[in-house]
């Protein structure tokens, strides 16, 4: 299967009477992108906004990060979401790079993350030097998205911008492709390595976790997929999770491991393909999907495997039954994910579940690492979010630090919710030392 | 801006470190220099019931130190006997409490304690001191296997060293650059590249550009596939626990022996037992008539004044209480022989093989109970 992905390289955003994309300058018509994102008016106060690299700007809470898309043959670019199911990972996809489709609510919770444009806090993610393209909304039925919510009505706006603002380039002519290429079953000398994707996906209430082909990922059993399915929008972010660890569909459609696999593939390596992981709601399944990825990985007779974990916690089980189970079958496993040592370092063990059977892991960062960060001259969202809603990585009070939000708008927060801290699919560029 | 900086450290002795670092004193900084009462020239172990003293002046080890540090010198020394400490911790804290109360200072330093237990606890104890009370950074400088060392390293920074005095010029250069990272507002950064013990605290930092998540995991996968040497970036240990035996049903019947890490042999030391860091332990019979005599005995434990386990060697070995209570039938039956090492600056790997060893040895005597007695 090849996928070619011709990128268009965005300078800047402005609005403007027309909605096009020129030169590099994406230009949106703000009433136009509203009624886009919005058919249904499911949501209601939407506004626009964007942000820049350096600017001193503070975005929160932040619910999905998207890859403005399109496809030239007209298919959905998220097929069994914003259109039929139809398969994903081959032919030609448009992307603008350089920038992504922000959905901010009002309301924050446990996968809803901040973003700083400016100063250490902008350091800390890698969504920090792209180009934003935010809306901001609430729900019309203010009885939606109580408590643990779904953002079903975000997650899908953020989609159809995403539409919206690709069908700028579908009749223009890239910068240029990137082209993925690997055909199935493939042999060659090389060590065969599978890459095993934990997705976000604990919750049997539909709704909440990440989907593939417009499904909720809870119910299916590990399959084998083919990595430009990944790369092509038939993975999409659900609402459960962390935000300083999860992956947003942007990361999905850019997941940084499977191009680096594609770099080694022919190579030094024989990339066979990618297994999900999910996380087992009961230990039943938890063992059920350890056998599955093991299993299917010596079917295909993998050597090696790298597994991502974008998560902590209960995922941390799977991950070392999967490792135990690869690494039981002789495939060299190096695992990769965070680490969680409580807010002052000490806490041990680092993860849920411990086993020496690890002997490589990659350490992607601290889930809760304090930090202080100053204000920002301008807000996109709601600051009162953070001592309002139950972030995780916020505090109303604590003895040590006071509450998350000061008066002159500074944040002492930890990195859970810092979106994109940790990037365990590939974009981190922290690890964890002894102090 | 390095993003430690704007790390926000809930552990005390690091966020007092920092909040000293961020101080700009434009005059040199003033350093403490702590040692004990052989580096302070006082004597050996005669002496080491001195009381401490302070002095404005340079001794012993703290000459040389001062000579390396930059944009700070040693005010003053302290200098305090380690039985002294180690016996009257509350009041030899209080005194050098006293002495600092007076005395304006950005740094404490005390050591090197080298392999040293009572030296390398009393460094650590009044690091950890001086850094709560005064809020000013504290470190010392201790051998892996020094007492003091896991007794402190939670508590303040305690930098590596060699095992005696001969590595001292090697100890004062890592103390002396350690130290003029303080002294210059410099970040500390993690335990590998600075040198010290892990203070157990695992912290977030940020990489060069090139190491992204993706580039690391496949460079560690490859050199995993062909058996290239890796380092896991986060070691997972698991440790070892003794399980806690069960409870003797029944003492009257029970077989029992006695251990002993005290040091007491027949005068001579006939299997040479060394008097620290043991690598060995040897079995003595008790005597017939069960008193173990002065003349006949001796203590060579190199960690405490062995005059009292020499006049009397029941002390350790309670030889004439266990008799009794074999006697009066409150155990079945005692080992006619004991267990006999010294368990000072034994390292844990030896321990854990001797305790093998001796294991094996009351299994084939099909002993159930064991009293283990320490110095």
């Amino acid at each position: 299967m090849k996928l070619s992905i011709g990128d268009f390289f965005v300078r800047d955003i402005v609005f403007g009477s027309e909605t096009s994309y020129r030169d590099g300058v994406l230009t949106v018509n703000e009433a136009e992108a509203i009624q886009a994102l919005n058919p249904e008016g499911k949501l209601m106060n939407v506004k626009l906004h964007i942000a820049r690299p350096g600017e001193s700007v503070r975005i929160l809470p932040i619910k999905e990060v998207i890859e403005a898309r399109t496809r030239p043959d007209k298919r959905a670019v998220f097929p069994g979401l914003t259109g039929g199911v139809t398969a994903c990972g081959g032919g030609e996809v448009f992307a603008l790079k350089n920038m992504d489709i922000l959905a901010v609510g009002k309301y924050g919770g446990w996968m809803e993350g901040i973003l700083d444009m400016d100063g250490p806090g902008a350091r800390l993610s890698n969504l920090g030097n792209r180009l934003h393209l935010c809306f901001t909304a609430e729900n019309t039925d203010p009885t939606v998205d109580q408590g643990q919510h779904m953002n079903l009505n975000f997650r899908m706006g953020a989609m159809l911008l995403a539409e919206y603002i690709g069908r700028t380039v579908r009749e223009q002519i890239p910068d240029e492709y990137e082209v993925y290429e690997m055909a199935e079953g493939e042999e060659s000398e090389l060590p065969k390595v599978v890459l095993v994707m934990q997705l976000n996906s604990f919750y049997e209430t539909l709704g909440f976790d990440d989907t593939f082909y417009g499904t909720d990922a809870m119910f299916m059993t590990p399959p084998l997929v083919h990595p430009n399915e990944v790369l092509d929008g038939a993975v999409c972010s659900g609402s459960i999770c962390i935000a300083g660890q999860r992956a947003y569909t942007y990361d999905y459609q850019n997941y940084p491991m499977i191009k680096r696999l594609y770099q080694e593939h022919g190579r030094t390596l024989n990339f066979a393909g990618v297994i999900f992981a999910i996380v087992g709601p009961t230990l039943d399944k938890k063992e059920r999907g350890a056998i599955r990825v093991a299993e299917t990985a010596k079917l295909l007779g993998c050597d090696a495997a790298i597994v991502v974990q974008p998560a902590d916690g209960n995922g941390d089980i799977d991950l070392f039954k999967m490792i135990k189970n690869l690494e039981a079958k002789g495939i060299k496993t190096v695992a990769v994910g965070d680490e969680n040592s409580g807010m002052d370092g000490r806490t041990y063990p680092t993860k849920a579940m411990l086993d020496p059977c690890c002997d490589a892991y990659v350490s992607c960062g601290m889930t809760c690492q304090v930090y202080e960060l100053p204000p920002m001259e301008r807000i996109i969202g709601d600051l009162e979010s953070v001592m309002r809603d139950p972030y995780p990585g916020t505090w109303a009070e604590n003895a040590t630090y006071g509450p998350s939000l000061r008066e002159d708008g500074s944040l002492v927060v930890d990195t859970h919710v810092i979106i994109g801290n940790n990037g365990a699919f590939g974009w981190s560029r922290k690890t964890c030392k002894d102090f | 801006m390095s993003l430690l900086e704007i790390t926000v450290h809930l552990d005390g002795p690091a966020r007092h470190a920092r909040i000293s670092n961020r101080k700009q004193v434009r005059e040199l900084k003033k350093v403490i220099y702590y040692i004990n009462q052989f580096y302070g020239g006082v004597g050996g172990e005669d002496k080491a019931g001195c009381e401490p003293f302070i002095q404005e002046t340079l001794i012993g080890p703290g000459m040389a130190l001062n000579g390396q540090l930059k944009g700070g010198s040693i005010t003053h020394t302290i200098v305090c006997g380690d039985d002294y400490m180690n016996e009257h911790p509350e009041e030899a804290v209080e005194k050098i409490s006293g002495f600092l109360k007076e005395t304006e200072f950005d740094l404490f330093i005390a050591g090197p304690a080298f392999f040293a237990g009572r030296y390398g606890v009393n460094c650590g104890r009044i690091c950890k001191y001086v850094q709560e009370k005064f809020q000013v950074p504290a470190f010392t400088c201790m051998y892996e296997e020094a007492p003091g060392v896991e007794m402190f390293r939670r508590d303040v920074y305690i930098l590596k060293c060699g095992n005696s005095a001969a590595a001292m010029r090697k100890a004062l250069k890592s103390m002396s650059a350690f130290a003029n990272k303080f002294l210059n507002g410099e970040e500390i950064l993690w335990a590998d590249a600075e040198g010290y013990f892990s203070r157990g605290i695992r912290q977030q930092i940020i990489l060069p550009e090139d190491q992204t998540a993706d580039n690391r995991a496949v460079d560690m996968l490859l050199k995993k596939i062909h058996g290239e040497p890796f380092q896991t970036e986060m070691p997972i240990e698991m440790p070892e626990r003794a399980p806690v035996p069960p409870a003797v049903r029944d003492m009257s019947s029970a077989r029992v022996a006695f251990v002993s890490t005290g040091g007491i042999v027949p005068i001579g030391n006939p299997n040479k037992i060394k008097t620290a860091a043991a690598i060995s332990f040897a079995t003595y019979a008790y005597p017939e008539d069960g008193v173990m005599r002065p003349g006949e005995w001796e203590s060579i434990h190199g960690g405490y004044d062995q005059k009292y386990a020499d006049a009397n060697p029941m002390t350790h070995i309670p030889v004439d209480a266990l008799r009794r209570a074999e006697g009066e039938g409150k155990m079945g039956w005692l080992l006619p022989y004991y267990f006999s090492t010294t368990g000072n600056l034994t390292s844990l790997t030896n321990a854990v093989k001797m305790a093998k060893e001796i294991g094996d040895r009351l299994r084939e005597e099909n002993i159930q109970a064991v009293i283990l007695g320490s110095a």
